[in-house]
């Protein structure tokens, strides 16, 4: 009977502690579950380590943020000199970061009437990403099935990096860490297949905007509004500082 | 007998306390890493820069105009003649 009323004793305990210890151990994966939920799933740093982002690009993602000026939609900022894409949700919330190949030629102009040429045909000096903001979206090409298109108009698109010309390299530049070797392309944005499947093409199923940062053209030219805007600001805190 | 029984209760409740604070640890580690990621950091530049941007102005009738044209040009894409990427 002793024996008995011990048993009875020494069961709710270990019951309660080990049911404390499931229930302590369940609330914490719940924590980390709630965690992962609020991340987006494909959040993506295919950045090379140690490659900062720069100002100008966080910037331009704060005002792009602040004015609204994605309208509601995902966006890009587009870094040639650094050779990065930064994809942003909707709500303005960073998606992914990864480095890509951009046009061979240094520029930010797309010549008239490009969209027609077979590849071959572009001139070297016209195998620029163009700079500026571009409404971009999902639509059919020749050749290359559903296209994200960056810039319809110059045949630009955004798409997993292409391998048919073994020694452009292209694979190999995409993983070097420098960006001085990313220039390849006639005028394409190449990212890795991973970081276009698990970023870029969920995220701009809908469209999106696209702001291509200019090689040399001035940022006045390229984004006059955010130009502007962060102009004001520095006087602003030039004035503050004296 | 119901002494060593208590006893045993005090070293899983020590057992417990423990445990939870390990794994209280264990999230606080995580988080210091989630909150240092590259990613994250970014994130709060651009939540940063983008309330220092907040007295940008936009007249609200220019942002309708875009969204419309915005979402037009979308769908322009989605049903335009097919052209060939510039690779």
């Amino acid at each position: 009977m002793r024996d008995r009323l011990i048993h009875m004793t020494k069961q709710p305990i270990i019951r309660a502690v080990l049911g404390s210890l499931v229930l302590a151990f369940a609330s914490l994966g719940m924590a980390h579950a709630e965690d992962e939920a609020a991340q987006p799933a494909a959040a993506v740093d295919q950045l090379p380590s140690g490659q900062d982002v720069s100002d100008t690009v966080v910037e331009l993602a704060g005002w792009v943020v602040a004015t609204n000026d994605n309208q509601g939609y995902p966006f890009a900022i587009i870094d040639k000199a650094a050779a990065q894409v930064l994809v942003f949700g909707p709500d303005g919330r960073l998606r992914g970061a990864a480095p890509a190949l951009f046009g061979s030629a240094i520029g930010d102009h797309a010549v008239e009437g490009i969209a027609g040429l077979a590849l071959r045909d572009i001139p070297a000096a016209d195998r620029t990403t163009p700079a500026g903001r571009f409404i971009g979206g999902f639509g059919p090409s020749i050749g290359g099935g559903r296209t994200l298109w960056v810039d319809y108009d110059s045949a630009v698109s955004i798409h997993t990096v292409t391998t048919d010309v073994p020694s452009e390299r292209r694979l190999e530049r995409l993983a070097s860490p420098s960006p001085d070797d990313n220039r390849v392309s006639h005028g394409c944005i190449n990212v890795s297949a991973e970081f276009f499947d698990g970023v870029v093409s969920p995220t701009f199923q809908r469209g999106g905007v696209f702001y291509v940062l200019p090689d040399e053209t001035p940022l006045a030219e390229t984004f006059p509004e955010f130009a502007q805007h962060r102009a004001q600001q520095r006087n602003g805190r030039r004035r503050a500082s004296r | 007998m119901i002494k060593q029984h208590l006893t045993r209760a005090r070293t899983l409740g020590v057992a417990v306390v423990a445990a939870l604070s390990l794994g209280a640890c264990a999230t606080y580690d995580d988080e210091f890493a989630t909150i240092n990621s590259r990613l994250d950091q970014l994130d709060a530049r651009v939540s940063s820069a983008a309330q220092s941007a907040e007295s940008a102005n936009q007249n609200a009738q220019r942002a309708n105009q875009r969204l419309d044209q915005m979402e037009g040009r979308i769908q322009q894409l989605e049903t335009g003649p097919p052209r060939r990427a510039r690779g």
